[in-house]
């Protein structure tokens, strides 16, 4: 008889990923695309956006720098989305593979084009625009607007690199929920907007809060802890959720 | 050499009338190894099982006998089983069919024995 | 020794059961052919074998594991239809190559010499191949692959009766190079049945028999002509399917397992039923088939 090959799962996401990153290889496309969009909106000037639902409003002004961050954030959601669609999977589960194996090569693959976003978002704002960044009004980790340290640049880019990478997972949670019940495409915006209502009834400003809970972090150790401590979470009810999906 | 897989002769016993041919030909000699049946299977698309099935007929028949790990061998007095074989049972069963074929016609005895013994000259003028 | 055992398996869609408590077991090494109408349950099977569905209840081993999420499952066995998803960012030659690296009894060599038989160009995507090419190059996926467990399910879909013939014919080459166990599902048995060395007949998600092809040939015989000769035979005999030919005469199926002399001196004409209509007999619903769809209407 032909024997048994024996597998390891390392092995398998190792061979996933790799496949992953030729497959999917029109992600990196998106980036530029999104990125040199981001650049061109950034020299023409300021980009400011709010919305209302008559209990409260939200203005979010994004100043020139943190618009391709922001714009690699969507990138990221979109992507972390569009690779736990049947399309995506059924290419997948065409070789050898499980759920395990597909949701860690998934994330290996996010995890890496997220880390591409991060270093040419960093690039194309450039120095200054990462100046400017760290002493925005909308500071996220930093007061201080004189010098700036190399221990700064480096979290400055890290956190930027966490902020990408939780946008791509709450993009997977979203796809993956999504693809577990349909039903859950009508059911999540209900329940985000619901416990938003909730909470802001409590006088707290709602959802803007949920934001603030990240963005409005001024420690950058205590942002790292609440970002990574997301992730894992966001990636572990993933697979939790996923682990019983049928598939083709 | 294709089978007629159309034929209610299950395909098993086509083989073994195939290799019976193949030792009346002389094509397979005494003594000599006959075809694998994996050998078989691809010679006429054909699942080893079945092929092997066929050997077996042969085999129970004293047509071929093991040798062991090396396969199947016509045995010495293959031909002259294969010749009782054909005579008493195929040779009966085709004279049976016409002589019941003739009994439905009411075809009558010196009839048909004129037709039998007509049929026999012309082949051996061929 | 067994590569699948199945026990009362069942598989079901809200109140439906696709899956109606299955049990057979398959050998190692084997052929078989997995046969059923359109909705019996064929598919479903195949899937939760290949461990992309889950089961409802029963149990089910594949390499004695189950194989629902089993990675050493999914990594010795292969699932070919004609639904395979390959993507469209990599050309033939370059998903090949891709498959390899997954397949560690992959045969480069013998997919190479298939893509080039069946005239392929190795630059074009799966996506833009008409429907039996994209069979084809599936079927050679299946093949080159090499995995204990091959699943074809309807692998033939589009392709013509050269290229299906070539299919069985290389199909049965390759197995006879590397014996592994092999399940077919198809409608066109009666193409592939000298291939088969099993078959396993499933209707409405249950089994209605599984045996080997050549006792399946001799499985039954059809009884025919006149309706009152052909009937008084009928006592000690299991009757599969019945059809009136007109008013005076018949023909039934039966189970073959009587001597034919006896009803031969009645006049009654034994001819044997071949392995696809058999299964076709076999699987029918209540009532008499597509002629009765007629009778009714002419009535009316």
């Amino acid at each position: 008889m032909m024997s048994l090959t024996k597998v390891s799962l390392s092995n398998v996401v190792v061979m996933q990923f790799r496949y992953k990153l030729k497959a999917y290889s029109g992600v990196f496309l998106a980036l530029m695309v999104v990125q040199m969009i981001g650049i061109l909106l950034s020299i023409l000037g300021h980009g400011g956006t709010s919305f209302s639902n008559g209990m409260y409003t939200v203005d979010v002004t994004v100043s020139s720098p943190d618009l391709v961050i922001f714009l690699t954030m969507i990138w990221a959601f979109m992507n972390a989305i569009l690779i736990t669609t049947k399309a995506y999977r059924e290419d997948d589960f065409t070789f050898v593979s499980n759920r395990l194996s597909y949701n860690l090569s998934n994330m290996a693959f996010l995890l890496t084009v997220c880390l591409i976003g991060t270093v040419t978002a960093l690039l194309t704002t450039g120095i200054i625009r990462i100046l400017a960044y760290v002493t925005a009004d909308i500071d996220i980790f930093l007061t201080i607007t004189h010098g700036v340290t190399i221990a700064d640049f480096v979290a400055g880019g890290l956190a930027t690199f966490l902020f990408i990478l939780l946008a791509a997972t709450a993009g997977y949670l979203v796809g993956m929920m999504t693809q577990v019940n349909k039903g859950l495409i009508i059911l999540l915006p209900v329940i985000i907007i619901g416990l938003n209502y909730v909470t802001q009834s409590s006088s707290n400003p709602g959802f803007v809060n949920m934001l603030e809970f990240y963005f409005m972090e001024h420690s950058f150790i205590m942002f790292s802890i609440k970002a990574i401590v997301t992730i894992l979470i966001g990636f572990g009810l993933s697979i939790v959720f996923s682990n019983r999906l049928e598939v083709r | 050499m294709v089978l007629n897989m159309d034929s209610t002769i299950p395909i098993y016993v086509q083989i073994a009338e195939w290799l019976e041919n193949e030792i009346l030909n002389e094509n397979l000699k005494v003594n000599e190894k006959v075809y694998s049946q994996y050998k078989l299977a691809d010679m006429f698309t054909i699942n080893p099982a079945t092929a092997a099935k066929g050997l077996n007929l042969l085999f129970e028949e004293k047509i071929l006998y093991n040798k062991r790990g090396l396969g199947k061998f016509v045995s010495t007095e293959a031909m002259d089983i294969v010749l009782e074989k054909r005579k008493n049972h195929k040779l009966k069963g085709l004279l049976k069919e016409a002589v019941q074929e003739a009994v439905r016609l009411q075809v009558a005895e010196e009839e048909l024995l004129g037709m039998f013994k007509q049929i026999l000259n012309e082949s051996k003028g061929e | 020794m067994n590569v699948i055992e199945c026990e009362g398996l069942v598989k079901k869609y809200g109140s439906l059961n696709a899956l109606d408590h299955i049990s057979f077991s398959i050998k190692e090494n084997t052929i078989t052919g997995l046969i059923g109408r359109n909705g019996a349950g064929k598919t479903t099977l195949l899937k939760i074998l290949a461990g992309f569905w889950r089961e409802t209840e029963g149990t089910i081993t594949v390499f004695d594991r189950r194989p629902f999420n089993n990675l050493e499952v999914s990594m010795n066995s292969i699932f070919v239809d004609d639904m395979m998803s390959f993507t469209n960012t990599l050309n033939l030659k370059e998903l090949l190559s891709e498959a390899q690296a997954f397949y560690p009894n992959w045969d480069a060599e013998l997919a190479e010499r298939l893509l080039g038989y069946f005239n392929f160009n190795p630059r074009l995507v799966h996506q833009s191949l008409s429907k039996g090419k994209r069979s084809t190059f599936n079927m050679i996926v299946g093949l080159a692959a090499k995995c204990p467990l091959t699943i074809f399910d309807e692998p033939t879909t589009g392709m013509d009766r050269a290229v299906r013939k070539d299919f069985y014919r290389a199909l049965l080459k390759d197995y006879l190079l590397n014996p592994r166990t092999i399940i077919i599902s198809s409608h066109h048995l009666d193409e592939m049945e000298d291939i088969l060395e099993d078959i396993l007949l499933i209707d409405e998600g249950k089994k209605v028999l599984q045996l080997p092809v050549d006792e399946l040939k001799e499985y039954a015989v059809t009884l025919s002509g006149r309706t009152a000769v052909v009937m008084q035979t009928l006592q000690d005999k299991e009757v599969i399917y019945k059809r009136n030919v007109d008013i005076d005469n018949c023909s039934v199926v039966v189970r073959n397992n009587f001597l034919h002399g006896e009803v031969k001196q009645l006049g009654i004409n034994v001819s044997p039923v071949t392995p696809s209509d058999l299964c076709v007999y076999l699987t029918k619903g209540q009532g008499g088939g597509i002629d009765d769809v007629f009778n009714k209407s002419k009535s009316v």
